[in-house]
């Protein structure tokens, strides 16, 4: 396979990137929403409510107690 | 525009392709200076099948794509190569593109596709490769191949692998801005009509902003946030639980179940659609058919607007009609009331209010409310009695005033002589526009009577029986339209039963320790759809702001009598307008709204990254006269260093109207054409006839 040539997955429009790159949203959040416009960019179909489970999952779980009650404050509040 | 690094498409070979028979070559300008080239030709010699090519070239795909229903025979591959070919034997259709950058070659794209004919059949069959019906014994296989510089080992490699080929082509030139490289001049006709131009606009915004990707964001985290209500109410556990669980179930089932009722008739609405388009532009194939349908397009507009204002008089007669008849109808009591009234004044005779009654009722009763004794020469006495009389004379005074007042206000406003002025006039309208529409409507037949005696192309239905089918195609769409309000309507219904059950199911969940995990994702999942929500909408206002200032910026500098107009705004409804300094609408001409579509095209194109190669069919279609000439001084004057192709008929660009300028003699000046290509009828090496591009003297 020619190395030089790249798949158009991951080409999200860098409008929206920049838009979400807000510093009203936690950090966390944002990294969330970037890890669910890949999903969009590079998957179509039925399994992506899964990917977007695990997504959050593994995010819950790597959060401290007082920094998971942060961004859920955050998220209750918006 | 300068600081941006080009794209260009430099050459294209055409193999047994729509009428090119045998191969053919055509070269486009890569100079900076004189940068647009001309593509001449009849109607239907094959300009749009060369644009056509050149789209499908770049992606793959066709630029309309015929449905399976189609009535087409002419495809991708030669019709001809196709007809004659024998049992066992092979042709192949090739287009290839040279694309260049600012450095030289950088690619050369060719997409081929093969016939092979494996058995005698009489039937026909639709083959989605041929974007044609095709015999039934043919059978049609695709290849690409993509040479380009080994950046590694230097010289040239060849890539073959179809997805890699188009995820690197796509990179340079997504498909989704492909409106703003090779555009439909077609659609410049549409910046008449606001309603038109803004489904244009709309659909711009969403694709230079990316947005689809956010809509798709917005949809998953909804369908994920309600799986995973599901589960979460299943644990709740109970009767109870199970119930709720399957009640969100099955009114989910039923939206679906009704939303794909939606989506189908949508589809075969937009199928229909298509169809009906298609036959019509089968319609048009022949220059007196292209000509007739011209007519027309432009007389179906005339209704259309005619409708418009129809609708809003018959508004205006109705609700004239209930705020006045209600008063005719009691004029004669109010007369009667108003002599009445003045009859009581002059005797000082109003009827006491309930209010003094009250008081007649205290005083009578001998209590106060407070349950004391009134007594005899009691101050309170006398007091009540005073308030007594002010009661009744400003209420006297003001029952007089207030009722006469309104009473002469009704009989003035019942004026018969007044109501009858009125409504004569909003009949007249009525009338007149009653009569321009039959008249309208009776012309349109007319035009539909002259196409259906016209010659079709040969080898094609009779126009007859094709202004059948549209016909018949137009009335079955009528049934579809009541089929997606009968589904939108019941997609509302089952809408509000949702919220129902949700609200059961907030209240099931909301002491749940057990399933913190799932409600926190929950909560997350709430919070991205809304902030997404909100960003969608600042995403596309700040496009829209963006498309609105390059616009205005090309317009102000390019458009015929540009001084008439102040600047060009996009509102929040996607209107695109042409207002003066007090922000009030101006009428454009049509040489001027052909100028603010090509601006709305230029100002989308100056966002983008890239200078990328313009192509534009039939940019001068639907104009005549001088607003044509104002339009190709405009794309000769207001695009430097643009790499311009332009797809056009001889009509349009060597001969002018009576006493009117030809395109070509306003173009020729600029000095900004490179070479004039005309499609011309040919012969290949062994006499069969062809397409060929011949240089213009």
């Amino acid at each position: 396979m020619n190395q030089r040539l790249h798949w158009s997955a991951l080409t999200i429009n860098k409008i929206i990137k920049d838009s979400f790159n807000d510093d009203n949203i936690p950090e966390e959040i944002q990294v969330v929403i970037g890890k669910f416009l890949e999903v969009e960019d590079t998957f179509s179909g039925d399994s992506k409510d899964k990917m977007y489970e695990v997504i959050l999952k593994h995010t819950l779980e790597k959060f401290e107690k007082n920094q998971r009650e942060k961004i859920l404050k955050w998220c209750d509040e918006y | 525009m300068s600081q941006k690094s080009s794209l260009l498409i430099h050459k294209i070979e055409i193999i047994n392709c729509g009428g090119f028979r045998g191969k053919h070559e055509l070269e486009f300008s890569i100079d900076k200076e004189k940068n647009i080239t001309i593509v001449m030709g009849e109607s239907g010699r094959g300009k749009s099948t060369t644009f056509r090519l050149i789209y499908w070239c770049l992606y793959g795909e066709f630029f309309k794509p015929q449905l399976d229903s189609t009535l087409d025979d002419q495809g991708l591959i030669n019709k001809a190569s196709l007809t004659e070919l024998e049992v066992g034997k092979k042709v192949t259709a090739s287009v290839a593109l040279t694309i260049n950058d600012e450095n030289g070659e950088m690619y050369v794209l060719t997409r081929t596709a093969t016939a092979t004919k494996l058995r005698e059949e009489g039937g026909k069959k639709f083959d989605k490769l041929n974007n044609s019906r095709i015999n039934s014994g043919v059978q049609i296989m695709t290849e690409s191949k993509l040479r380009l510089k080994d950046e590694k080992e230097g010289g040239m490699i060849t890539e073959r692998n179809e997805s890699l080929i188009n995820g690197e082509i796509r990179s340079y030139l997504p498909k989704d801005l492909s409106d703003f490289v090779l555009f439909d001049g077609e659609n410049l006709i549409k910046f008449q009509n606001s309603e038109d131009a803004k489904e244009i606009i709309i659909d711009g915004i969403q694709k230079l902003s990316g947005l689809p990707i956010v809509d798709s964001l917005i949809e998953s985290t909804k369908y994920t946030e309600g799986e995973i209500k599901k589960v979460v109410v299943k644990k709740t556990g109970g009767a109870d639980g199970e119930a709720l669980a399957r009640a969100l179930q099955d009114v989910d089932d039923d939206i679906l179940k009704e939303g794909d009722k939606l989506k189908i008739n949508r589809g075969l609405h937009a199928e229909n659609r298509a169809r009906y388009n298609e036959i019509q532009e089968m319609m048009s194939k022949t220059k007196d058919g292209k000509d007739v349908s011209i007519r027309i397009a432009k007389q179906e507009n005339l209704i259309k607007n005619l409708r418009k204002q129809e609708k809003k008089h018959n508004l205006e007669f109705k609700e004239f009609l209930f705020k006045n008849i209600p008063y005719m109808l009691i004029r004669d009591t109010l007369l009667e009331s108003q002599k009445d009234f003045g009859r009581l004044e002059e005797l000082q005779k109003i009827p006491p209010s309930i209010t003094s009654e009250g008081i007649d009722k205290l005083r009578n009763a001998l209590t106060c409310v407070c349950g004391r004794k009134f007594e005899k020469d009691d101050t309170v006495w006398d007091e009540l009695g005073r308030v007594k009389e002010t009661i009744i004379d400003s209420d006297m005074v003001s029952s007089i005033s207030q009722g006469r007042g309104l009473i002469s206000q009704i009989v003035d406003q019942s004026q018969p002589d007044k109501i009858q002025v009125k409504y004569d006039s909003l009949e007249d309208t009525d009338t007149d526009l009653a009569r321009e529409l039959k008249l309208a409507r009776s012309a349109l037949d007319d035009l539909f009577e002259e196409r259906r005696n016209l010659p079709s192309e040969s080898g094609m239905q009779s126009h007859d029986d094709l202004d059948k089918l549209s016909q018949e195609l137009w009335a079955e769409n009528g049934t579809v339209q009541v089929n997606i309000d009968d589904a939108k309507e019941k997609l509302e219904d089952l809408e509000l039963d949702k919220n129902e059950l949700n609200k059961k199911y907030e209240d099931a969940v909301k002491h749940g320790e057990k399933h913190k995990d799932d409600l926190d994702k929950m909560r997350i999942l709430k919070a991205i759809q809304k902030l997404s929500t909100e960003k969608k909408k600042e995403i596309a206002g700040i496009l829209r702001d963006t498309t609105e200032k390059a616009t205005n910026d090309y317009f102000m500098k390019s458009a015929p009598q540009k001084e008439d107009f102040d600047k060009v705004m996009i509102t929040s409804n996607y209107d695109i307008l042409a207002v003066d300094s007090d922000e009030d609408t101006m009428l454009t001409s049509m040489g001027q709204a052909h100028v603010l579509g090509l601006s709305y095209v230029f100002g989308c194109r100056s966002i983008t990254e890239k200078n990328t190669f313009l192509f534009i069919d039939s940019p001068l279609h639907n104009i005549s006269g001088k607003f044509r000439n104002e339009v190709a001084e405009v794309l000769a004057k207001y695009l430097p260093n643009v790499q311009i192709v332009l797809f056009v008929t001889d009509s349009e660009y060597t001969s002018g109207e009576k006493d009117e300028i030809p395109v070509r003699e306003i173009l020729k000046p600029s000095n900004k054409i490179w070479k004039e290509y005309e499609i011309a009828k040919g012969e290949t090496e062994d006499g069969s006839p062809t397409r060929c591009f011949e240089e213009m003297k």
